[in-house]
């Protein structure tokens, strides 16, 4: 009996081990390396566009601040990537909860910056809630539009969503935080799509947005209206909250064809462009390595994009599918707003560049949608 | 039902395939944008962002220095501070502005205004004094800094005021000498052109043009400054005693037509021109016009001795008044019977009168030109004057009995005496000469002006003839008050009765009181006129004028080393 136990838990464990090495080794490292290298470019254009930063050892800060974010970002990665997707979707309410506590404990007694409060301090590191909740978030709605599949009447199965998503938002209207808000949107929209939504109701929709655009517009904080208005012409007030855009335009457009090279940079360099490690990084690669960089950069994305998709076609069940078109839809708005912000085609809402801009949450949230993308493909394999 | 999940199953696959093909396009989009940005709008952003990061600083140059005739400094420059702010450095705006305005007296609500404007670089306020800069580089505020710059500034505060003028903020010429010899005084601002980051500051080594400042070239007046405050020091004691309106002395070389002296009142302190009234500063030697009255009756007896209207031997018989052509014109007292000379000495209207209708009206009026009047001097001064005098075709019956004891003529007091000095320079009419040379830093002659004769007005003979005449005026005239103790002096007194506009004819309150001459009699240096406009008190030219003469020469005669006689 005893040694029966034992035979049985040496079987467990080594079916146990097996089990992963065999995970391991079915892993898409084909996305894996493509996420990797899209990192080493970000850390690339971080060291240069603050290698003149005025603080003492300022770019040593960034860039060792931003290699711990992304081997943070890679172990949460592969821990994800691990655990089967359904045990982590059990946890999609709490995770919901936990995020609603946060956002709401932000707008109270977050960290100023910029004034928005977006930050928490936690454990000495700077938090931000936000991003957090767009991984919980995908994670919630899968889990809810997989369960209700067929149960709930059609309306209330594509409205529910919204529902959820609206508080969301609002919390993050509250911050203020808008370009958060519109992806949180993008997110439940492009799900609620996949979900099956019929058409009339997207008509429907998006006429009812239309309509409500004057009461959206009064909800909207002077500073957003200004960005939406200098958005439409940005040389209005080209030192003022135009700068921005204007600044990011020219940084791109002298960059060429092959661009300046990295380091040369004379806008991104001068920090004639405001965040530049951040949200506007996108301008740094334009100047520096021109329109052939810009070029490959967008079809490195374009790439993971596809490797998103196809995960989501190929996905076990709907679940798989709903996490796996969630969180590509996730990498698109993102890099959608910030590129086209950063070209004057979006409005300035200060959203950062996958795996490129500065950031540790976003890199780290990053790399659990990857986590949960490569978890979904090893389950398309082995089940 | 099998078919069914199938149908949901491909329906749910080409959603997803229709969001990539959604992503795509609208990557294409963002490609196509950057496209147009990069490629084809790349070289028009590449070079606005070559002129943002590039700025350039303005190097001050210094303005010319104006010098008088022995290279005393007149007009020179200091090194200043002016106080700029670079706006987005400051922290907190209005407190900086509420430091800043109650030290430099400066209105807060301007300040603030500045400091807050979204650029690199605003002044706040130029050319601090000393004290107010060592004050404000005290406080050491973030985002406030100094730029050297030179203001002009003149030792001797008054002196020439109306004659130098002054330049503005941006040391350029506003009025007088400052405005006239402008484009020699100025300096060319120089440029540095460099790189700069977003924070305007400057990135070492990283010059890439720069074009030097260069200085203004300075300009040496005929003014001699020890003259100067001679004329003007006796101007300002007759103006104690007569408090006129306006008063004017000139003194000239009449052999070149230097000008050695021009005081003007009222006057101002230059350093200060903002706070003197705009009358202050006007140049009234050459921009005001006044009947000369009696001293105008030199020019009728040299025209008519020059063309034999008269002769020294010519017999008058004065009676107090005489009726030409219907108008009855008086004389202060019946003088009796004289000679030419006597009716100068006297300066008898009857007599003058008697003498200038002989002559014919076009041959006084080509006099009167010749002698200058009615034309402007061509002095290198601006807002010169020509003074009135109409022709021969406007004028009435009378007009020439007018004329001929300085009514119905206005002048300008720098005419008068070129017009006087003609007498003392054998006949010869000279330019008015204020800037004999325009020096570089280096004391090198870069334009010399010389002096210019305009024409012959009257020969020598009649010229000596004339200064005899005004010798005797000096001697035992109207015009003792000038007498020098050791030279001999011409002269001539006008005491002329303003034309009063509302009364329609001549007031018998408001006078020009002239004098104008030269010492000594006969081989003259300097030619004086003074002029006091409305006096208060005394009218007389021979009271209020002459002795001012007599004091500028009775100085200025030893002063330039002239033996007496």
């Amino acid at each position: 009996m005893l040694n029966d136990l034992n035979t049985s838990r040496s079987i467990i464990g080594k079916s146990f081990f097996n089990r992963y090495i065999r995970l391991i080794k079915h892993i898409d490292y084909a996305l894996l390396f493509l996420v990797l290298g899209l990192c080493v470019l970000g850390l690339l254009v971080i060291y240069s566009s603050t290698h003149q930063e005025n603080v003492a050892n300022g770019t040593i800060q960034f860039v060792k601040k931003q290699v711990i974010s992304i081997l943070a970002g890679l172990l949460v990665c592969l821990l994800i990537t691990i655990i089967d997707y359904h045990e982590i979707t059990k946890l999609s309410i709490p995770g919901y909860v936990l995020s609603l506590i946060m956002l709401v404990y932000v707008i109270y007694y977050g960290k100023e910056i910029g004034g928005a409060r977006r930050w928490i301090q936690l454990a000495g590191q700077e938090f931000q809630p936000a991003e957090f909740a767009k991984i919980t978030l995908i994670i919630f709605l899968s889990d809810l539009l997989n369960k209700q599949k067929n149960k709930l009447p059609d309306l209330l199965y594509f409205s529910l969503p919204f529902l959820f998503t609206g508080i969301l938002m609002f919390l993050s209207y509250k911050q203020p935080d808008l370009g958060t808000a519109l992806v949180f949107f993008a997110i439940t929209l492009l799900m609620v799509f996949i979900a099956g939504i019929p058409w009339k109701y997207i008509s429907i929709g998006f006429v009812l947005t239309l309509s409500l655009f004057p009461i959206l517009w009064s909800l909207l904080r002077d500073y957003q209206r200004s960005r939406l208005i200098l958005f439409l012409n940005p040389e209005m007030d080209p030192l003022g909250a135009g700068y921005n855009v204007i600044q990011s335009k020219v940084a791109i457009g002298s960059g060429g064809l092959f661009g300046k090279g990295l380091f040369g940079g004379i806008q991104s360099q001068l920090k004639f462009l405001p965040s530049q490690h951040t949200d506007f990084v996108f301008a740094v690669i334009g100047e520096e390595l021109g329109f052939v960089g810009a070029l490959l950069l967008l079809s490195f994305f374009a790439l993971l994009l596809w490797k998103g998709i196809k995960i989501a076609q190929e996905a076990p069940d709907l679940l798989g599918t709903f996490l796996a078109t969630g969180i590509t839809s996730f990498l698109f708005v993102q890099i959608l707003i910030n590129i086209g912000m950063s070209m004057g085609l979006m409005p300035a809402t200060g959203l950062p560049l996958p795996f490129i801009s500065y950031g540790g949450t976003f890199m780290i949230s990053n790399f659990i949608g990857i986590g949960l993308l490569l978890n979904i493909h090893l389950r398309s394999i082995f089940n | 039902m099998g078919h069914d999940i199938l149908a949901v199953f491909s329906e749910r696959n080409k959603r997803i395939l229709f969001l990539f093909f959604v992503f795509i396009t609208i990557f294409f989009l963002l490609i196509y944008r950057l496209y147009n940005i990069q490629v084809v709008g790349g070289g028009e952003l590449n070079e606005l962002a070559r002129k943002e990061h590039i700025t350039s600083y303005i190097l001050d140059g210094k303005r010319g220095v104006i010098f008088d005739r022995n290279l005393k400094r007149l007009a020179v420059n200091v090194e200043t501070k002016s106080l700029f702010a670079i706006p987005y450095k400051i922290e907190k705006p209005e407190e900086v502005a509420r430091l800043l305005s109650i030290r430099l007296s400066l209105p807060y609500q301007r300040i603030e205004e500045e400091l807050n404007k979204e650029r690199y670089f605003v002044w706040v306020d130029r050319k601090l004094t000393s004290e107010k800069y060592e004050e404000i580089k005290s406080l050491e505020i973030p985002g406030l800094d100094f730029v050297t710059e030179n203001k002009r500034y003149y030792p001797k505060d008054s002196l020439a005021a109306n004659l130098m003028g002054f330049v503005g903020v941006d040391n350029q010429g506003l009025e007088g000498l400052e405005v006239y010899f402008d484009e020699e005084l100025k300096s060319q601002s120089g440029l540095m052109v460099m790189e700069r980051d977003a924070s305007g500051a400057k990135i070492p080594l990283s010059i890439e043009r720069m074009h030097p400042s260069k200085n203004g070239l300075s300009i040496v007046l005929t003014i001699d400054e020890v003259i100067q405050y001679i004329t003007e020091e006796a101007l300002q004691k007759a103006n104690d005693l007569y408090h006129p309106k306006s008063a004017v002395a000139i003194v000239v070389n009449p052999k070149t037509g230097e000008i050695l002296s021009m005081a003007v009142m009222p006057s101002f302190n230059i350093n200060n021109y903002q706070k003197a009234p705009e009358n202050f500063r006007r140049n009234r030697a050459i921009t005001d016009n006044y009947e000369p009255g009696s001293t105008f009756k030199i020019f009728t007896i040299a025209a008519a001795l020059e063309k034999g209207y008269a002769k020294l031997s010519d017999q008058f018989n004065c009676k107090g008044s005489i009726n030409y052509q219907g108008t009855v014109i008086r004389d202060i007292d019946p003088h009796g019977y004289q000679d030419l000379t006597d009716i100068i000495k006297n300066s008898c209207n009857v007599g003058i009168i008697e003498v200038g209708t002989r002559m014919d009206k076009e041959v006084f009026a080509e006099f009167i030109r010749n002698f200058g009047f009615g034309d402007k001097t061509g002095i290198s001064l601006p807002g010169e004057s020509p003074g009135l005098f109409r022709p021969v075709n406007q004028w009435s019956k009378i007009s020439i009995a007018s004329l001929s004891i300085g009514q119905e003529i206005s002048v300008t007091p720098l005419q008068l005496v070129m017009g006087t000095a003609v007498i003392a320079n054998d006949g010869v009419l000279m330019k008015p000469l204020i800037v004999s040379e325009i020096i570089d830093e280096e004391y090198n002659v870069i334009k010399q002006f010389k002096p210019e004769e305009v024409r012959q007005v009257i020969s020598p003979e009649t010229a000596r003839t004339m200064s005899q005449i005004l010798e005797v005026v000096v001697e035992s005239g109207t015009g003792t008050g000038a007498k020098l103790k050791h030279y001999t002096a011409c002269g001539k007194t006008g005491t002329a009765q303003k034309f009063d506009f509302s009364l329609g004819k001549y007031s018998n309150e408001k006078f020009t009181s002239w004098f104008v001459g030269f010492a000594p009699a006969m081989d003259a240096e300097v030619a004086i006129l003074v002029m006091l406009d409305e006096p208060k008190g005394s009218y007389y030219g021979g009271t209020v004028a002459a002795p001012v003469f007599q004091e500028i020469a009775g100085k200025v005669l030893p002063y330039l080393s002239i033996p007496s006689e």
